[in-house]
């Protein structure tokens, strides 16, 4: 697949491309500052949701530490399921948003 | 149980390989490889992409530590599922927008140089063989334990079928065979656990001490093994909870199906249709594992490995037809399992070297992985059986310590440099490796190092970041263009077509 090989120039083919007229960017702005603007909010938005997923799955096992009955283990492990898809679909729906 | 067992190996592989090679298609492009001629849905990408995801560690593996090691290792699921979090926050849109079909592409891509793609394909061999050796022997061991054929055959029939798909068809058509072998998959193993769960709840079987087992199952005092993996201690257990979840961002296999969607946002939904895919699969281990380990008690000691506990179980609570038709079914599960990841990290494999020695396309790449399968077949001869969960921990360790960096600062960082990249695969990964040669030659380093992610991870990214700031020459050229095609949607940068048609992807 060296067919693929690229060249920093090719890469930056794009260079010459006009930033489009997105709701919520100005219309003046240069495609650097645009994609800045964007990189930061999807950024902040990303770092949250990779912070709460570290948060409980490093919280999760602390919590049962404390914890000897079997049945709590094992409902914890399996509530955590849910959590991901519904931090998954947030953040979807979040990125979605900062993009429009 | 042997007939059964047999029958069911069988069919799986001859209906993989089947659905794999009847119906070739031709391909004289690369991109054509890659994708099929319509972009694949979301949740047929999510369920290709949990197919490669639920290999032999997700299927028998984690059931039968949980049965051995007790409940610390029921967070090993968790730990697995959350890796698609990290994935989709930081990582899926943006690489699908690049517009690279492979690591080694992203990396000489991004960074503008050739001799980085050799490096980072290096590392794509070594955790895809890590990958490969660990489903083969898992197909040994099982073909072993449930038909009595020597371990070899299992490798071979592996190695055929997915040796066979690999050749016959590209990504695209992968993708089905993949898809359906995750849909067996989750019946076979969600149902059978079910059916096991219902059968030791209302029957009343033979019922082992409860209380004995439970009490005994938050603190199982067994040592732990390479990278943690195995290790009930709350060190242990964060450690590989931290590989699986900074891993799976960088894994060659799952990185590779993300251009089978059409575009960022088809790549975004994939990845959340693969984490309910895989929320939903993963009952299974946690319902298997507590019934293995409940049952414990019944099985020989010493002589059953934590992969052969979860295929042992229908015949010992069920025995007779009933228990030898829900064996039948799992052995035909747990091929499937070897089959879809051997068969995703073949292609991956394949497409990073032949993309890094020759210029010829998609008969190098056919070329590579029918020399590919052989290699595999001699490493498996020469080295041990172990536990998947753990070879496969080494592998998910690598790559949090590699490939997650590179993608990470590649997409947020403008001023990531190749040499920068070097010093942190070389400081995160070459940590990783030595640690892990140290534990496998029974050398006790214990501290940190016994758990290496913990240091490799924030070492790799330190490295990165501080050996890019000190080579600014290095910088490629076009930088803020590649950060405008990764991060603004397609049809704002590009307006017209797509960006997921062919002409604007990154082959010449």
């Amino acid at each position: 697949m060296s067919e693929r090989r690229v060249t920093g120039t090719q890469a930056g083919a794009g260079s010459g491309l006009r930033a489009g007229t997105g709701a919520g960017t100005g219309a003046g702005m240069t495609l650097e500052a645009r994609t800045r603007a964007v990189m930061a909010r999807q950024l902040a938005r990303g770092l949250l949701t990779v912070g709460v997923t570290l948060t409980v799955l490093c919280g999760l096992p602390l919590l049962a530490h404390g914890l000897r009955a079997l049945w709590w283990w094992v409902a914890m492990s399996l509530a955590a399921q849910p959590v991901w898809v519904l931090l998954a679909v947030l953040q979807l729906k979040r990125a979605e948003r900062l993009e429009r | 149980m042997t007939g059964a067992a047999l029958t069911g190996i069988l069919l799986v592989l001859a209906l993989v390989a089947a659905a794999g090679t009847v119906r070739p298609r031709r391909y004289t492009r690369v991109p054509d490889f890659y994708v099929n001629e319509r972009a694949v849905r979301p949740w047929v990408n999510g369920a290709a992409i949990s197919s490669e995801f639920t290999s032999a560690a997700a299927c028998l593996g984690m059931a039968g530590l949980i049965a051995t090691h007790g409940g610390p290792m029921l967070w090993y699921p968790v730990g697995a599922a959350a890796g698609f979090v990290v994935l989709l926050a930081l990582v899926v849109a943006p690489l699908r927008r690049s517009g690279t079909f492979t690591l080694p592409d992203f990396a000489e891509w991004r960074l503008g140089s050739s001799r980085l793609r050799r490096f980072t394909t290096c590392w794509v061999l070594l955790i895809g063989l890590v990958f490969l050796v660990a489903q083969f022997h898992a197909a040994g061991t099982v073909t072993h334990l449930l038909t009595g054929l020597p371990p070899w055959t299992g490798w071979c029939a592996v190695a055929a079928a997915a040796g066979a798909v690999g050749l016959a068809g590209g990504v695209g058509s992968m993708t089905s065979v993949l898809a359906s072998q995750f849909w067996l998959k989750l019946v076979v193993f969600v149902g059978v656990g079910l059916v096991l769960w219902c059968t030791w709840r209302y029957t009343r079987l033979p019922e082992p001490d409860v209380a004995g087992p439970a009490a005994s199952f938050a603190d199982t005092g067994v040592g732990g093994g390479l990278a943690g993996a195995a290790d009930p201690s709350l060190p242990g257990v964060l450690a590989v909870l931290l590989a699986c979840a900074l891993g799976t961002a960088g894994l060659p296999h799952v990185v590779a199906r993300v251009y089978a969607s059409a575009d960022g946002r088809g790549a975004r939904r994939s990845i959340v249709a693969a984490q309910v895919l895989i929320g939903v699969f993963f009952v299974a281990p946690p319902l298997l594992g507590l019934l293995g380990h409940l049952r414990a008690a019944d099985l020989p000691e010493g002589k059953v490995t934590a992969d052969e506990i979860v295929l042992l179980l229908p015949s010992q609570m069920l025995p007779g037809a009933p228990g030898d038709v829900l064996t039948a079914l799992m052995s035909a599960g747990a091929f499937a399992a070897f089959l879809a990841t051997s068969c995703g990290v073949l292609g991956a494999v394949a497409g990073a070297v032949s993309a890094c020695v020759s210029r010829a396309g998609v008969r190098a790449y056919r070329t590579v992985l029918a020399l590919a399968v052989p290699a595999v077949l001699g490493l498996t001869a020469v080295t041990s059986p172990g536990s998947s969960v753990v070879m496969l921990l080494v592998a998910f360790s690598l790559s949090a310590a590699t490939f997650t960096p590179l993608l990470v600062l590649g997409i947020w960082w403008w001023r990531l440099t190749s040499a920068g990249v070097v010093a942190g695969f070389l400081a995160g990964g070459g940590l990783t490796v030595v640690a892990m040669g140290l534990a496998q030659a029974g050398v006790r380093t214990g501290g940190v190092l016994a758990y290496p992610v913990a240091l490799a991870v924030p070492l790799a990214f330190l490295a990165m970041v501080v050996i890019s700031l000190l080579t600014p020459g290095h910088l490629p050229p076009g930088v803020p263009a590649m950060m405008a095609r990764m991060h603004l949607p397609e049809q704002s940068v590009m307006p017209g077509p797509d960006r997921s048609s062919y002409g604007n992807d990154h082959s010449t």
